[in-house]
C-alpha cells in the first residue's frame, strides 16, 4: 500500500485515473487547479441546494403563479391572486424535487471524488482542497445567505420562519453529502 | 509512492484468479508499478508463493472490473453476477442512508414540537388567562435523545461504509453509491418536498 502519511511531493502518480501522471511542474499545477475547482464545486453545490430548497418552499402568494399569466407586481394585487388549483403547486414542487435529486447525485459524486483526491496523501492537494473549500464557502455562502434571507416586505415573515426551521441542513452529521 | 505490496494470505482456500483475470479491464496487460521510476520493489519475485495467495494491491485509480473485495475479506466478487448483486445491495444501502437522514430529521422535529407543546402552562384567573411557556432544554436522558444518538451512530457507520465502498475505485460500485443516494433522496424526500401537509406547520 502507499505510504499512509502526508508528504509534500510535487509529483502525482496515477491520480484518480489510470495514467494520469505528472512529469513536469506545469502538469502538476494543472491537477492542483482541478482539485481547487472541485473543492469550489462542493460549496457551490451546497449553496445551490439551499437556494433551490428555499425557492421551492416559497408561498404561492410570493411568486404569484396563476394560470392567467397576469404580471401583477404590486403586493396588494398579488395578495388577491390565488392559484387556481393545488395541482399547479404540486407540479411545481415535483419539478423542484427532481432537480434537487439530480443536484444531490452531483454533490455526492463531487464530494467523493474530492475525498479520493485527498486520499492520495499529497499535502499540496490537501492544502488546495482546504483553500478551495474556504474560498467556496466565502463566495457561495455569501450568495446563498443573500438570496435566502432576502428582506423584501412581503417575504419578511416567511423567511423568518424558514430560518427557524433551519434552511441550512447541516444539523446532522453528514461527512459526505 | 509505493504502490506495491505483498500480503501473505493465510486463507489459502481462495484463488484470487490471477490466471483467470479476464475482466473488461483495458489495462490488463499492464503490470504493477507501471510508469514509476524509482520503485524499489520493481524486481520483487513471486517465488515466495509457497501455495499461499497474494492479494492484488488496490488500484488507486478508477477502473472497471468484476473482481473486487468490498469492505470485508469474505465479500469478494469474482463473476459478473456477484458484481451486479453487490451493486444492487450497495444501491439499496445508499438509498436507505438517505432515508435514515430523513427519519432523523423527522424525529427531531417531532420531538421539538412535543417539547414545546408540553411546556405551555396556562393559568386561569377570574380576570384573565395567562399563558407562560418556559424554554425547555432537551434533556440528556430523554428517550428521544437516546434514539437520536443511536441513529447517529448507525448513520456514521453507514456513511463510512459507503465512503469505503467508493474507495474501491470500481466505477460500477461508485455508480451504485451515487445513484442510490440520488434515488433515496428522491424517494424519501418526496413527502416533505411535494406533499403539502398543512398539519405540520404553516409555510
Amino acid at each position: 500500500m502507499m505510504g499512509m502519511y502526508f508528504e509534500f511531493k510535487d509529483s502525482l502518480h496515477n491520480f484518480l485515473i489510470y495514467g494520469w501522471n505528472t512529469s513536469t511542474l506545469s502538469s502538476f499545477l494543472v491537477i492542483i487547479a482541478v482539485c481547487f475547482a472541485l473543492a469550489l464545486l462542493i460549496e457551490a453545490g451546497r449553496a445551490l441546494h439551499s437556494i433551490l430548497s428555499h425557492r421551492a418552499n416559497l408561498s404561492p402568494l410570493v411568486y404569484a403563479k396563476t394560470s392567467r399569466n397576469v404580471a401583477e407586481t404590486t403586493p396588494l394585487l398579488r395578495s388577491l391572486i390565488i392559484p387556481t388549483n393545488v395541482d399547479q403547486i404540486v407540479k411545481r414542487k415535483i419539478k423542484y424535487h427532481i432537480g434537487m435529486s439530480l443536484l444531490h447525485v452531483a454533490k455526492v459524486v463531487v464530494a467523493y471524488v474530492v475525498m479520493l483526491a485527498v486520499m492520495s496523501y499529497n499535502a499540496w492537494v490537501f492544502v488546495t482542497v482546504v483553500i478551495g473549500s474556504a474560498l467556496g464557502y466565502l463566495i457561495f455562502g455569501a450568495i446563498q445567505h443573500k438570496i435566502t434571507t432576502a428582506d423584501t416586505p412581503d417575504t419578511h415573515v416567511i423567511n423568518n420562519q424558514d430560518d427557524m426551521l433551519g434552511t441550512h441542513s447541516q444539523t446532522s452529521y453528514e461527512p459526505i453529502g | 509512492m509505493h504502490n506495491m505490496s505483498v500480503t501473505i494470505n493465510p486463507h489459502a482456500g481462495h484463488d484470487m484468479g490471477n490466471a483467470t483475470y479476464n475482466t473488461v479491464d483495458p489495462h490488463a496487460g499492464h503490470d504493477m508499478g507501471s510508469g514509476s521510476i524509482g520503485d524499489p520493489h520493481a524486481g520483487h519475485n513471486m517465488g515466495s508463493d509457497l501455495g499461499m495467495n497474494m492479494n492484488h494491491e488496490m488500484k488507486m485509480y478508477f477502473h472497471t472490473g468484476v473482481m473486487e473485495t468490498i469492505l470485508f475479506y469474505q465479500w469478494q466478487t469474482h463473476t459478473v453476477g456477484a458484481m451486479v448483486g453487490s451493486c444492487i445491495g450497495i444501491f439499496i444501502l445508499a438509498a436507505l442512508y438517505e432515508g435514515l437522514k430523513v427519519l432523523r430529521e423527522h424525529l427531531l422535529r417531532k420531538h421539538n414540537v412535543m417539547t414545546r407543546a408540553r411546556s405551555y402552562n396556562s393559568a386561569y384567573t377570574d380576570a384573565m388567562v395567562t399563558e407562560t411557556h418556559a424554554t425547555v432544554q432537551p434533556r440528556m436522558c430523554s428517550k428521544a435523545h437516546f434514539i437520536q444518538t443511536l441513529l447517529h451512530v448507525i448513520q456514521v457507520v453507514v456513511s463510512y461504509f459507503l465512503m469505503l465502498v467508493f474507495m474501491t475505485y470500481n466505477i460500477w460500485l461508485c455508480l451504485a453509491v451515487a445513484l442510490g443516494a440520488g434515488t433515496g433522496y428522491f424517494l424519501f424526500g418526496w413527502r416533505k418536498a411535494v406533499v403539502i401537509d398543512i398539519n405540520e406547520h404553516c409555510h
